[in-house]
């Protein structure tokens, strides 16, 4: 909580009882020819410091008096300071984004130079021209495109269904505390072993194709989603239960209305490091199928020794995986805020 | 006529490699009607009785009655408010104080104009649609009081709800607190460290003792000083000499268990 928002709450509490907010505003009114002072030195900032501080002065003159002119002076004043905080950021973040961008374009200028110029071998580490060639001409001839859906149909389906299916273990788990202890070591060995190696086994068992392929980007996520939601299962604050246990609430019922809405935000950053996790699984099923998908171009440009194919398809995951992930982030400060408009 | 009755219990907590005796041999009976306050050191149990009351937790040995019958053989609704409000944050102020009828599947259109006609009392109808986090402490505590009486519990256990709060929002909850008690008639236990708290609210105050947790007084508090709302008995003349007396039964007992420990 900021102090700005304590004090927006104090005021407010105050509003239904009358004769407190008259003393109030008298009270708040008072500081406003201290805060002038402090105003017009904060002011000098701004671009041209010397016309916002006639245009206060012109407002004091104005309003000397009168206690309704004197808040509508002060109104002014802090609007010109919430302009000049405004202005401050706005500068703040065009540096930022110009740094960015500065390492953007040095990061692809050197890789370019250091290639032609044989600093790095450029048959191993290609080169940012070659790459965009490339790439230009998949799209062109929309081999690419192809590619590009099969990896991103199976990671979508593989993160959800590995997240789903955790968040489900989770909650069978969380119903008896017998349960989960037997189920403990087990998970931990489970979580402990790289998942990837079961690869082989999945696609005897499923075929080489889709499915396995989905099956790898959910099982690398599974175990880590069920650990960690039922920890913050476990975690929930005690007395949140207690207050329902008092109404006489079922288990069931303290799931609904408290344990899962408490744990929203978790699952919602599990959700995060899944889809990275997703990618991983994805790529290497993709590796072993060796079908289509960009993980089989990768294998493939790997194979025939063709590094910009290499290059240009880690580029395009790069993309995409980033994508997805603001994505999620996007969904998280969705439902984390609880202000609905 | 008794309302609620200990009769001799004790509650003992379990370790590995010890065991607790949070409280033992404790017999009190509260009055339909009555404010009862319990203080005493910390660790002395009086949140104990509390969790036992509100059934979070079983007494390990001996009785306790509600109006005559075995408590946890019942389902008799107690109201429990605790130090903080706990209010659920990802519900709106309307929701927390419809969550005892959902939970109870009665949502009856008598229960919201219940709810509507508590939260106009205590000043809070305007915050129906907000969430918890745009109120502050006291109003928080207010519509966690609201949660608790929604559901028409005759008994309300108060475990410290105010110690959070500023002296400015204590005070004008105190008063909240005692005039809706008073209004509804309910019955109503207090556990709190203030001891000018007790005094201004209560009937009855509870002296504990602490390891193993034991209630070892019991003050009456004067009819003129019950009559008063909070707030005005804490300036009465008789609220210094209540005051004194309990102040000096609680440092002799501080006093006798330093010479205990040092023994």
């Amino acid at each position: 909580m900021t102090d700005a928002n304590d004090d927006k709450k104090i005021h407010s509490e105050k509003e239904p009882t009358h004769a407190d907010s008259y003393d109030n505003e008298k009270l708040q009114r008072q500081p406003s020819e201290h805060s002038t002072e402090v105003d017009t030195e904060r002011s000098e900032h701004i671009t041209n410091p010397n016309e916002q501080k006639r245009k206060k002065e012109e407002i004091l003159l104005r309003n000397d008096s009168t206690n309704g002119k004197n808040s509508r002076m002060q109104e002014t004043i802090s609007h010109i300071l919430h302009e000049n905080f405004l202005t401050k950021r706005k500068k703040e973040k065009r540096i930022i984004y110009f740094w960015r961008i500065i390492l953007f374009i040095l990061f692809f200028a050197l890789w370019e130079i250091a290639s032609t110029n044989y600093w790095i071998d450029p048959l191993l580490f290609s080169s940012p021209s070659s790459v965009l060639q490339l790439l230009v001409e998949k799209v062109i001839d929309k081999s690419i495109l192809t590619h590009l859906s099969y990896t991103i149909f199976e990671t979508i389906l593989g993160f959800l269904l590995g997240t789903a299916a955790g968040i489900i273990a989770a909650s069978i788990l969380w119903t008896s505390r017998k349960l989960s202890r037997i189920a403990d070591p087990y998970l931990v060995i489970f979580n402990a072993m790289p998942k990837v190696a079961l690869g082989p086994i999945l696609i005897v068992a499923l075929g080489p194709g889709l499915i396995s392929i989905i099956m790898m980007g959910a099982i690398i996520s599974v175990i880590i989603t069920t650990l960690v939601v039922y920890a913050a299962f476990t975690e929930v604050e005690p007395n949140y239960v207690n207050v329902l246990r008092s109404f006489g609430a079922t288990r069931r019922q303290i799931f609904k209305e408290v344990i899962f809405p408490a744990t929203m935000p978790t699952m919602i950053s599990t959700l995060k490091v899944n889809v990275g996790l997703s990618w991983v699984g994805v790529i290497v099923g993709e590796f072993l199928v060796s079908n289509q998908g960009l993980g089989y171009l990768i294998i493939y440009g790997f194979q025939v020794f063709d590094f910009t194919l290499v290059m240009t398809s880690l580029f395009i995951i790069a993309i995409f995986a980033t994508f997805m992930y603001i994505g999620v982030e996007k969904l998280e400060r969705k439902f984390i805020s609880h202000k609905r408009n | 006529m008794s309302f609620l009755t200990f009769d001799n219990v004790s509650h003992y907590y379990f370790s590995k490699d010890s065991f607790t005796k949070a409280i033992e041999h404790v017999s009190f009976s509260v009055a339909a009607g009555e404010f009862c306050s319990i203080i005493g050191p910390s660790g002395c149990g009086k949140s104990t009785i509390l969790s036992i009351i509100a059934r979070l937790i079983r007494q390990t040995e001996g009785d306790v009655y509600i109006k005559h019958k075995r408590l946890h053989e019942t389902d008799y609704p107690v109201g429990y408010m605790l130090q903080q409000d706990y209010l659920f944050p990802w519900k709106t102020v309307w929701e927390n104080v419809l969550i005892g009828p959902k939970i109870k599947h009665e949502v009856t259109k008598e229960m919201t104009e219940r709810a509507d006609a508590l939260l106009d009392e205590v000043q809070l109808a305007h915050t129906k649609n907000m969430y918890p986090d745009e109120l502050s402490g006291g109003m928080r505590q207010r519509v966690a009081l609201v949660r608790t009486l929604v559901t028409h519990p005759e008994l309300l256990l108060f475990d410290e709800p105010f110690s959070a709060l500023d002296y400015v929002t204590k005070l004008n909850l105190e008063n909240v607190v005692a005039k809706l008690m008073k209004a509804y008639n309910k019955t109503a236990i207090l556990v709190t460290h203030d001891l000018g708290e007790a005094i201004s609210m209560s009937d009855r105050i509870f002296l504990m003792q602490q390891s193993p947790g034991n209630i070892v007084k019991q003050f009456i508090v004067p009819d003129e000083l019950r009559e008063e709302e909070p707030f005005y008995v804490r300036r009465h003349e008789k609220y210094q000499a209540l005051f004194d007396e309990i102040w000096g039964y609680l440092h002799d007992d501080q006093a006798q268990q330093r010479k205990a420990g040092s023994g």
